[in-house]
């Protein structure tokens, strides 16, 4: 049973024009004694492999979505906007993460709570740091708290014993799935951290739209609903980060009409959609 | 009760404290993380606080000018409408106090504590048949009680009351003792309730919820939760009153035009219900989880009911 609690923080203050990096969702992580403009400033590069055949590589990229949304979550965690990059930031751990009752230090976390688990609460305060994933697909065995053998059994646990979550459609899962696998260490560039700005959250925009056009090609349907949901959401992010109001109304405009369009699809629509999202776009570049 | 032993070690009862427990908001640096949210409610919320620091420094003009307005906000605060009776009794205005002690009773009719002062009340005020009433509600209280009443505190209240009515015990002692405890990490006692809540342990979860309230004052995250824990108890009624306290301390609540839709879904009443889901709509422009889960219980009901 998903169990939610709720928020608000978004919305009331995506309204308001602030420099500050502080109405973000994952700044609701951030250790009280960090700068939350530097933290969420830029973070560890992503070191990704991305495989060369074209299906693969969906695959991946839909993982690296479905990674950065918390549509994939339940209950409190989902409705507080906490997603698996929320912990492993860019596939890395998370050093200035810190949630009061469930951390002991900045960058360890209590994952046996019943805080974002009906299912897990082990009754103890545990906390354990959070792990870097890089090469995590050569491993045997995950996590020291609730072992598994497989990183398909370790998500599945995750998701719904941990997390509280609904199933993700099956591209979904085994996109997450191949998106951890791609994870490598030898993929890391050169410079060890990666801005994080409008720029670089539209860019997700634009990628997540790419992906929702290939599914929409696919057609799955909940997989193609789940990919709006992960756009939608990728929106909000970057209205969170927005001081300029009139593109602001653009981009709720833009989600709505996702949100239409979840409801009657018509290819012709994404053409028109994607118009808009590109005009939007000249904003962030 | 797993969790139980770590919300007593998370979570320390101050009395008497100065210390505003809760950082009074804006998103993020307000000194918690991940805990309570932090929308218009904490407004009320943190006015609720310092009439509650004002009433232990004895400063009960004070406190009154702020609890008139944390009433005007939400009139349904059992816990603010008890700390203005405490606020009028404190400035010898027994015969006023009397109207908040009953409205406490009538919104919360398990705040026991409140039974006893308003039954020293009433026999200072020489008004002992009024008393002798108060004290057979009280015991149909606990005759009613299933599953909900913290039993410990309920006889107490019970065995106190009597002694007032028949006059072996004192009038009105100190006005400190009958305050609210404070609490020194609200966001953790939160987390904690919330565990609980998902462990299925929802008596529990009330209590440790209510101390919230009483400590923190009417915060829509935890009136939500209240509201919550006494539907999946079946006490529907309580359920709604909580949830109209949360939106009338954060109208924009998600949680609670959520679970506000659920209790109409799960009472027939499928109109409101759908006019929640249009609310929701409304304040999640970006799509959200409080929408999703609504509108899947919406729909998966409907199916069943065709
Ligand atoms: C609240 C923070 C948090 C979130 C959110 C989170 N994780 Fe983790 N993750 C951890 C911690 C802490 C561990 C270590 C657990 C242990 O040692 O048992 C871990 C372990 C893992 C591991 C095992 C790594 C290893 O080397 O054994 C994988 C794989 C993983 N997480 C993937 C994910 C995915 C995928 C998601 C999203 C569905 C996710 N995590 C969400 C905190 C988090």
């Amino acid at each position: 049973m998903p169990f939610p609690a709720p928020w608000l923080l978004a919305v009331s203050f995506a309204l308001i024009a602030t420099s500050s990096l502080a109405q973000l969702d994952d700044a609701q992580w951030v250790h009280p004694d960090a700068d939350i403009d530097a933290v969420l400033g830029s973070a560890p590069s992503e070191c990704m492999a991305l495989p060369a055949d074209t299906v693969k590589q969906m695959s991946v990229l839909t993982g690296r979505a479905a990674f950065r949304s918390s549509t994939l979550m339940g209950g409190h965690a989902a409705r507080r906007g906490l997603s698996c990059n929320s912990c492993h930031r860019n596939g890395h751990g998370n050093p200035d993460f810190f949630i009061t009752a469930l951390s002991d230090q900045p960058g360890n976390v209590d994952v046996t709570n019943g805080v974002f688990s009906s299912h897990r609460d082990d009754g103890v305060f545990n906390p354990v740091p959070i792990p870097n994933l890089l090469d995590a697909g050569d491993k045997s065995d995950f996590g020291t708290m609730v072992q598994t053998d497989s990183l398909q059994a370790f998500i599945t646990g995750i998701l719904s014993e941990e997390f509280d979550a609904r199933p993700p459609p099956e591209p979904v899962f085994d996109g997450l799935v191949a998106y951890v696998k791609a994870l490598r260490s030898n993929a890391c560039p050169d410079e060890t951290r990666a801005v994080q700005n409008l720029e670089t959250e539209w860019r997700d925009v634009e990628a997540f739209f790419d992906l929702l056009v290939w599914h929409n090609g696919q057609g799955d349907s909940a997989t193609i609903a789940f990919m709006i949901g992960a756009l939608r959401h990728q929106l909000e992010r970057v209205s969170q980060r927005l001081e300029d109001k009139d593109v602001e109304t653009g981009i709720v405009r833009l989600s709505l009409q996702l949100r239409q369009f979840n409801e009657s699809p018509e290819s012709a629509e994404l053409a028109r959609l994607r118009a808009d999202m590109d005009r939007l776009g000249r904003h962030f570049k | 009760m797993r969790f139980g032993t770590v919300i007593a070690a998370l979570t320390v009862l101050i009395l008497m404290s100065t210390q505003p427990a809760l950082a009074a908001g804006g998103g993020g640096g307000g000194g918690s993380s991940g805990g309570i949210s932090s929308g218009p409610s904490v407004n009320v919320s943190k006015l609720y606080e310092e009439s509650l620091a004002h009433l232990q420094a004895g400063e009960n003009e004070d406190a009154e000018r702020k609890l008139k307005k944390v009433l005007g906000a939400i009139p349904e605060n059992a816990q603010a409408n008890y700390m203005m009776a405490l606020a009028k009794s404190g400035q010898g205005e027994d015969k006023s106090s009397v109207r908040y002690y009953k409205k406490a009773i009538k919104y919360d009719r398990h705040m026991y504590t409140a039974y006893v002062t308003l039954g020293q009340t009433y026999m200072g005020l020489g008004e002992a048949a009024d008393a002798q009433k108060l004290l057979k509600k009280l015991e149909k209280v606990k005759s009613k009680c299933k599953d909900k009443c913290d039993m410990g505190h309920l006889d107490t209240a019970h065995a106190d009351l009597t002694a007032v009515v028949n006059g072996t015990t004192d009038a009105p002692g100190g006005q400190s003792s009958l305050l609210f405890d404070r609490i020194a990490d609200p966001d953790s006692a939160y987390l904690g309730a919330v565990a609980l809540i998902n462990g299925g342990e929802f008596e529990a979860a009330i209590i440790e919820l209510t101390k919230l309230l009483e400590a923190i004052g009417p915060h829509a995250d935890v009136l939500n939760y209240l509201g919550y824990t006494h539907r999946k108890m079946g006490y529907f009624d309580d359920a709604y009153g909580y949830y109209k306290q949360a939106l009338a301390a954060d109208p924009n609540h998600r949680g609670a035009h959520e679970y506000l839709g659920e209790l109409y879904i799960q009472t027939g009443q499928r109109k409101k219900a759908a006019r929640q889901l249009d609310k929701l709509a409304e304040l999640c422009p970006f799509g959200c989880a409080e929408f999703d889960d609504l509108e899947f219980k919406f729909n998966s009901t409907m199916q069943a009911a065709d």
